[in-house]
C-alpha cells in the first residue's frame, strides 16, 4: 500500500529512475554532518551552559559541585550592576537600532535615485561594513582621542563650543560614543537591505499617487513606508539581535566603563567569568541573554517566514 | 517596468531645492562611512612627528612617508599574526564549506520530515550572541586540552561558521534549475553522482563566495580568538592588533599601518562578495 501511494506520489514527468529509490533516505543522510555539528557545537554547549549556570563551577576544569541549585540566579537577578548591565545593552541596542535604521534608510532613500556615480556611493557607504571590528574599533579610538583626535579637532571649528570631551572616558558621553561606532558599522547592512526592499515596490504605485496629487511626503508615508514594513523588521531584529552579542567595541573602546556605563551584558559576562574567576553568576547571566535571544531569533524566523507566504 | 523608471519614481517631482538638500545629505553620508577609512591611511603614512600635532593635518603631508609599515613588522609580530590568521581562516573556510554542501544540497533539493525543523535551527543557531557558545566552549576545550592552539580555535569557528555555510550555499543551489540535473537522473545517474558531476561545477561561483565570507569573519573573529589563545606566538590579527588599544604611548602611525595591513585584503574581498551576500544573510527574507 505504502510502497503503492509512494509511487503514485513521484513526479509524473518523468518515469522512475534509480534516483527516485533513493530520494527516500538520502536527504537524511545529507543532512548528518550539519546536524552533527549543529548539535555538537551549538545546542550541547547551549545546554551544557545551562547546566553549569544551576551548580558551583570555577572555569578550571570539567568538575562541578552534584545537584542543582538556584543560587547563581537568585544572586544575578538581586544584583543592581546585573540590572544595569542589561540596562545598558538595552540602550546600546535601541540607540544602534534608531541610528543604522534612519541612516540605512537615507542611504537606501539615495542609492535608489538614478544618477551619475551611483555605483561609486553604493561602494563607498559600504566600506564600513567591509572593515573588521578590531580595526574598527583602533580607528575610532584613535579618532575620540581627547587631545589630538579628529574628532574634537572638528569640533572645535563649531562656534560657542570650546570643551574638548573625552569621548570615551566620560560616563555621560561613552555609551553614545560606543552606540556611533556601532551605528557606522551596520549602517550599510541596513542600507543594502533597505534598498533590496525599495526596488520591490512597484512604479505604479508612485504614478497611482501622482494622478492623485500626493506630494513627496505622502508618496514616502503612504506607499514607501508600507512597502518597506516587512524589510523594515527584518533590519530591526537583526540589528538588535547583533547589538546583544556585539562584544568588540565596548570591550576595546571602554571595557564597559566609565562606572559601569558601558557595560553591556556579553561584557559583563566576559570580566564575570574570566577577571573576577565567578563562573556560576556568569552562566546565569548567560542564560538571561539566552532567553532574551531566544525570543528574538524566534521573531525573526516568523518575520522571515511571513516574508515567504506573503 | 524598469530599474531605471523604479529608481527614478519617489523623487520624480524634485525641484532644485530638494536636489540639492538630497546631494548635500548623500554627501554627508558618504564623508560618514569613508572618513574613518580614509583617517587610518593617512595617519599610516604620516611622518611620525607630526602625529601629536595640533591642528591635525585633514590631508596627507607632502612628506608622507611607508616608514610605519617597516616599523610596524620589524617591532610586532605582525608576520606572525598574518601567517597565524591565515591557517586558521583558509581551514575554517575549508571544512566548513566541505561539511556544508552536501547538507545544503538536500535542503536544496528534497521534501522530507525535519526540514523545516533543521532550516529553522540552522538560521537560529547564527542568531544567539558568541558569547553563550564560547564559554561552555572554554570549558570542555580545557578538559580536553584544545585551548591556546590554532587547531582548537579552527574547531570552534566551525561551530558558527557551518550555519552559516549551509544557509549560503543551499541559496546558490536554489538559484541552478532543477531541470539541468533531470537529464543526467534520467539516465540512471544516481543523486551523488549527479551532485557531483552537473550541481556542484555549476555552482562554483556560489562555494567561492561561501569559501570567502567564512575567510572573512574567521579572519575578523575577536572574542573566541580572545577566550581561548594565550601566548603571543598562536595570536591572530585580531588579538594582535587588539594588543595596541589602550595601551599608554600608543605609536598610532604603526598602528594603523598594521590596521591597514589587516584590512586590505579581506576589504577588497568583501566588496566583490557583498551583492551575494545580501541575499544570503536575510535567507529569503528579502522579497525579490
Amino acid at each position: 500500500m505504502a510502497v503503492a501511494a509512494m509511487t503514485t506520489a513521484a513526479p509524473a514527468r518523468r518515469g522512475r529512475t534509480y534516483a527516485d529509490d533513493q530520494d527516500r533516505w538520502l536527504p537524511h543522510v545529507l543532512i548528518l554532518p550539519v546536524a552533527l555539528a549543529v548539535i555538537a557545537f551549538i545546542l550541547v554547549p547551549l545546554g551544557w551552559g545551562l547546566r553549569l549556570s544551576l551548580t558551583d563551577t570555577k572555569l578550571i576544569g570539567m568538575e562541578f559541585t552534584d545537584g542543582f541549585s538556584l543560587r547563581n540566579y537568585a544572586a544575578v537577578l538581586a544584583s543592581p550592576a546585573f540590572w544595569q548591565a542589561f540596562w545598558v545593552t538595552l540602550l546600546y541596542s535601541a540607540g544602534t537600532v534608531a541610528g543604522g535604521v534612519a541612516l540605512g534608510l537615507a542611504t537606501a532613500l539615495v542609492l535608489n535615485l538614478d544618477f551619475w556615480g551611483r555605483g561609486v556611493v553604493r561602494t563607498l557607504i559600504i566600506l564600513p561594513w567591509a572593515i573588521p571590528h578590531v580595526v574598527a574599533a583602533l580607528i575610532w579610538q584613535w579618532m575620540y582621542n581627547p587631545d589630538y583626535g579628529v574628532i574634537n579637532y572638528a569640533i572645535g571649528w563649531l562656534p560657542f563650543i570650546d570643551a574638548a570631551p573625552n569621548w570615551l572616558s566620560d560616563p555621560d558621553l561613552a555609551l553614545v560614543s560606543v552606540i556611533l561606532v556601532n551605528v557606522w558599522k551596520t549602517f550599510p547592512f541596513a542600507a543594502l537591505i533597505i534598498l533590496a526592499g525599495l526596488q520591490t515596490i512597484s512604479d505604479d504605485m508612485y504614478e497611482a499617487a501622482d494622478m492623485d496629487g500626493a506630494g513627496p511626503f505622502r508618496r514616502f508615508t503612504d506607499i514607501t513606508l508600507p512597502g518597506l514594513r516587512h524589510v523594515l523588521a527584518i533590519v530591526i531584529l537583526l540589528l538588535t539581535i547583533w547589538s546583544f552579542g556585539n562584544f568588540v567595541f565596548i570591550f576595546l573602546m571602554t571595557q564597559g566603563g566609565p562606572a559601569g556605563a558601558t557595560n553591556a551584558l556579553v561584557v559583563k559576562i566576559y570580566f564575570e567569568a574570566f577577571k573576577f574567576f565567578r563562573a556560576g553568576p556568569a552562566f546565569a547571566m548567560g542564560a538571561v541573554l539566552l532567553a532574551v535571544s531566544t525570543v528574538l531569533a524566534v521573531a525573526y524566523l516568523a518575520v522571515v517566514r511571513r516574508g515567504r507566504h506573503d | 517596468m524598469t530599474d531605471r523608471a523604479v529608481a527614478a519614481a519617489p523623487f520624480a517631482a524634485l525641484s532644485w531645492l530638494r536636489l540639492a538638500a538630497v546631494a548635500l545629505g548623500a554627501a554627508a553620508l558618504c564623508l560618514f562611512a569613508v572618513f574613518p577609512f580614509y583617517w587610518m591611511i593617512v595617519t599610516s603614512i604620516r611622518p611620525s612627528g607630526q602625529l601629536f600635532s595640533y591642528p591635525p593635518q585633514i590631508l596627507p603631508s607632502a612628506d608622507s612617508v611607508f616608514a610605519a609599515y617597516s616599523e610596524i613588522f620589524a617591532s610586532s609580530e605582525l608576520a606572525l599574526w598574518l601567517w597565524n590568521s591565515v591557517k586558521v581562516a583558509t581551514g575554517t573556510a575549508t571544512i566548513a564549506v566541505f561539511v556544508a554542501a552536501l547538507t545544503a544540497y538536500a535542503l536544496s533539493r528534497f521534501d522530507f520530515r525535519g526540514k523545516t525543523l533543521t532550516e529553522a535551527l540552522l538560521l537560529a543557531s547564527q542568531m544567539f550572541p558568541g558569547i553563550l557558545l564560547a564559554l561552555p566552549m572554554y570549558v570542555v576545550f580545557k578538559a580536553l586540552g584544545l585551548l591556546d592552539d590554532l587547531a582548537g580555535l579552527t574547531l570552534a569557528y566551525l561551530a558558527f561558521l557551518i550555519p552559516v555555510a549551509t544557509t549560503l550555499l543551499k541559496g546558490f543551489f536554489d538559484s541552478i534549475p532543477p531541470a539541468l540535473e533531470e537529464a543526467s537522473l534520467v539516465d540512471g545517474a544516481s543523486r551523488l553522482g549527479t551532485f557531483f558531476r552537473i550541481t556542484l561545477p555549476l555552482s562554483l561561483p556560489g562555494l567561492a563566495a561561501t569559501f570567502l565570507f567564512c575567510l572573512i569573519i574567521a579572519w575578523d573573529e575577536f572574542l573566541f580568538a580572545r577566550m581561548f589563545i594565550q601566548r603571543p606566538e598562536n595570536w591572530t590579527v585580531s588579538l594582535g592588533l587588539s594588543s595596541f588599544s589602550g595601551e599608554f604611548v600608543t605609536p598610532w602611525d604603526q598602528v594603523m599601518a598594521a590596521a591597514v595591513v589587516i584590512t586590505l585584503p579581506v576589504a577588497i574581498v568583501f566588496l566583490f562578495l557583498q551583492r551575494y551576500l545580501v541575499r544570503g544573510l536575510t535567507a529569503g527574507g528579502v522579497k525579490g
